[in-house]
């Protein structure tokens, strides 16, 4: 009886995939899709419901209610999505085509979305993207259209105890080979590790790339359609980011979580670490105000033989297809981008601007913290605006384990990376 | 069933062979239908969120589709074995399954040594505060695994207490999870703990269900503990310990919980699982591939099964 019902179940499931075969893929077209109607600039009517992510999320209703006053017949409905499984609820929200009208997207995965179709292009004329910040506006773009508005940025800058460092006597340093001294003098001043890197948690490409890049390495080539992993610029990122480990002067397992180092960076125990913005607020709640102000310096990446840059990561806003108030939508999202709405946004929630201009105001333009940030944004790059890219930054954070354990010598990791990513594909079918 | 297909003739001949008073067609027929009536709402909820997920994925399973095709699901290629080809030419997914059988070949057979001791501490040695231990042996079960995970980690630290203890004897512990020797043991020990109070309860019942008097016959005719336990605990035991088996086997199978708070299938892919490889392609929106992962694991799931129905199968 057992046997019979599987057959019956096996069968039926082949019945179903032949009809499946029935209905083949039509043909793809390569062209960029094209934006739908423009918007006008009358008030915005109607209810406007947004999914917004993690303090986003918290946070957003307090600047909402700032539109809702300049647009009196507008409500706009934020619900909070929390970040650990929001991508899967907007890919099964579109499936079943009930979306909201809008939704923040994390700057990574905006192509995978964007190739799911549930998205509607960036009606022309909304936006001057050359307002934002070079690497945020190269992240909305996939397949030759825009997909998003770049809405807050994040960058990767070195955070070290200046306490270690003045007792060495060394300044900040400014490029690999000062670097790399100035880390093991933070160790001799009695830290065990002179620097945290992620050596094959989730998104240690971040990290490993921002080396690449700093030594001239790039991920595709120009016209992004082929890979450039296994270069010898690439090569000499990843010995650095390796030499780093193997000599012992960074952990050899790397932090892999929010929350891993600000305790042994407060203790002593850690001399440096790369992170982002948030990473203030992190440490005055580990090591309270005094340690912030007194024993935490905050510089740009040191250089490498090409660049200082960073990766660059952030918030973007996007409208669905089955919005239901598609315009009221966008206006939203052009008003979100005007200079003084952003420099409210940060008053309100710390964010960093993607608008270069309205940096010029307020502690935005005056706080010494922040204008390390601004410096290293402008040479900041984004993760590659491929459909394929979470698959392939998984693929490398493997790959890249094996170079920080040592068990791949750079150069064989970045074969093999070019090899898989070469075969995952850039997504263009 | 057949009553409801069959022709009325066919019924009339059919019902008199039965032996017993036949109903007549017409009634028969009406308890039939009112018995479907009683099976109908499961019936519509396992159609709907039982067997129907069940097929799609199978479906899916032998086509191309990926999250590109979330607004078409139906506009994708039929590429037959394609997916089961690529997954078997994959390292990493050899690579899965290989830990997977580690895990399934040593942790099974962990737990049911340690379940089945415990339950025979249970049954015959611990006299006073039976219940306590009852529940203390029960607790991992029912503790979330994100909240055991956490106190853990702190075990396995390599400054953890489990090295602190080693310590003390002399013996330097490695870096549990981080080393690709140690990474797979220490998930299988915290599984077994993890897993252990369900085949308790089940070989506690199992030992109250056996006779007194047989033992008592054994002592009489000069049997020790030892010798009692293999000729009489052990055999009268053996459906039980099927019944455990295909349950732990199902479970260990699939293998996902502990690495993905744990290890994250590291390090160097040393604790990725079947299951754990299925998550991630479903992540990476290659849906078509990630059935077919899923189905690999159901066939392993269907082969073992079968193949302990084999080895305990009643003998005789």
């Amino acid at each position: 009886m057992i046997s019979r019902r599987a057959t019956w179940a096996v069968a039926s499931g082949l019945a179903l995939s032949l009809a499946l075969t029935g209905c083949g893929r039509s043909d793809d077209t390569t062209d960029a899709e094209q934006a739908g109607a423009r918007i006008d600039d009358t008030p915005a009517t109607g209810t406007i419901e947004v999914w917004a992510m993690g303090t986003e999320g918290e946070l957003l209703p307090e600047l909402a209610k700032k539109f809702e006053e300049e647009n009196p017949d507008a409500t706009v409905k934020v619900t909070a999505v929390p970040w650990s499984d929001y991508a899967k609820k907007v890919e099964t929200a579109v499936a079943a085509g009930k979306t909201p009208d809008m939704t923040m997207v994390g700057a990574s995965d905006l192509p995978t979305f964007a190739a799911g179709g549930g998205l509607d292009p960036v009606p022309d004329g909304l936006v001057d993207t050359s307002r934002f910040y070079e690497g945020a506006a190269a992240s909305t773009t996939v397949d030759g259209a825009d997909y998003a508005v770049p809405w807050y940025v994040e960058t990767r800058v070195l955070f070290y105890r200046s306490d270690l460092a003045e007792a060495a006597g060394l300044s900040a340093p400014t490029n690999w080979t000062e670097y790399e001294a100035f880390l093991a003098a933070l160790q001799e001043q009695g830290a065990d590790y002179g620097i945290a890197i992620p050596t094959g948690a989730p998104n240690t490409w971040q990290t490993a790339l921002s080396f690449v890049w700093q030594a001239g390495g790039s991920v595709l080539n120009e016209d992004g359609m082929e890979f450039t992993l296994d270069t010898p610029e690439a090569a000499e990122g990843l010995a650095f980011y390796q030499d780093l480990i193997v000599s012992g002067i960074a952990a050899p397992n790397g932090p892999d979580g929010l929350g891993d180092i600000e305790p042994l960076f407060v203790d002593g125990s850690l001399g440096a670490f790369i992170s982002g913005p948030w990473e203030m607020g992190l440490l005055e709640q580990a090591g309270g105000e005094e340690f912030l102000n007194d024993k935490v310096a905050v510089v740009p990446l040191p250089s490498g033989p090409s660049s200082n840059s960073s990766y660059i990561g952030g918030g973007h806003w996007s409208v669905f297809k089955d919005a239901q108030n598609r315009d009221g939508a966008w206006k939203f999202i052009r008003w979100m981008s005007e200079e003084s709405t952003q420099q409210d946004w940060f008053d309100i929630s710390g964010d960093l601007p993607a608008v270069e201009s309205a940096w010029s105001k307020g502690s935005l333009a005056t706080d010494e913290h922040l204008a390390v940030f601004q410096e290293q944004l402008k040479t900041a790059q984004a993760a590659p605006p491929l459909t394929t890219w979470n698959q392939i930054g998984a693929m490398m954070d493997g790959q890249l384990e094996r170079v920080a354990k040592d068990v791949s010598t750079p150069e064989d990791a970045l074969a093999q990376m070019q090899q898989e990513a070469t075969e995952i594909g850039t997504g263009e079918k | 069933m057949t009553t409801v297909l069959t022709p009325r003739g066919d019924a009339e001949t059919a019902s008199p062979r039965a032996g017993n008073r036949p109903l007549r067609p017409a009634r028969r027929r009406r308890t039939t239908a009112i018995a479907w009536g009683f099976c109908l709402p499961f019936i519509i909820l396992f159609a709907a969120f039982g067997l129907g997920p069940v097929l799609a994925s199978l479906g899916m399973s032998v086509t191309d589709i990926t999250s590109r095709d979330l607004r078409d699901p139906f506009n994708v290629n039929f590429i037959g074995l394609g997916n089961y080809i690529e997954l078997f030419s994959d390292p990493r997914f050899v690579r899965s399954a290989l830990n997977t059988l580690y895990f399934v070949a040593v942790g099974i057979p962990l737990t049911m040594v340690i379940a089945l001791a415990v339950a025979l501490a249970l049954d015959k040695g611990i006299r006073h505060l039976r219940s306590f231990f009852r529940v203390g042996y029960f607790a991992p079960v029912v503790t979330s695994v994100v909240a055991v995970a956490v106190v853990w980690e702190y075990l396995y630290r390599e400054d953890g207490l489990i090295n602190s203890v080693l310590g003390w004897m002399g013996v330097a512990g490695p870096d549990w999870l981080n080393d690709e020797v140690w990474a797979m043991p220490a998930l299988i020990v915290m599984a077994a703990w993890r897993n252990f109070g369900i085949p308790m309860v089940i070989f506690l019942a199992g030992l109250q269900g056996i006779p007194r008097e047989l033992y008592d016959a054994a002592n009489v005719d000069g049997a020790g503990a030892a010798a009692s336990f293999r000729h009489i605990t052990l055999p009268l035991l053996r459906p039980t310990t099927l019944v455990i088996a295909i349950l732990l086997s199902v479970g260990f199978l699939q293998f996902f919980e502990e690495p993905y708070v744990m290890t994250n299938g590291g390090p160097l892919d040393s604790t990725l699982s079947i299951g754990f490889y299925a998550y991630n392609q479903f992540g990476f929106g290659n849906y078509g591939l990630a059935s077919a992962a899923s189905y690999v694991l159901v066939a392993a799931i269907v082969a073992v099964s079968v193949l302990q129905f084999r080895l305990f199968r009643r003998k005789g």
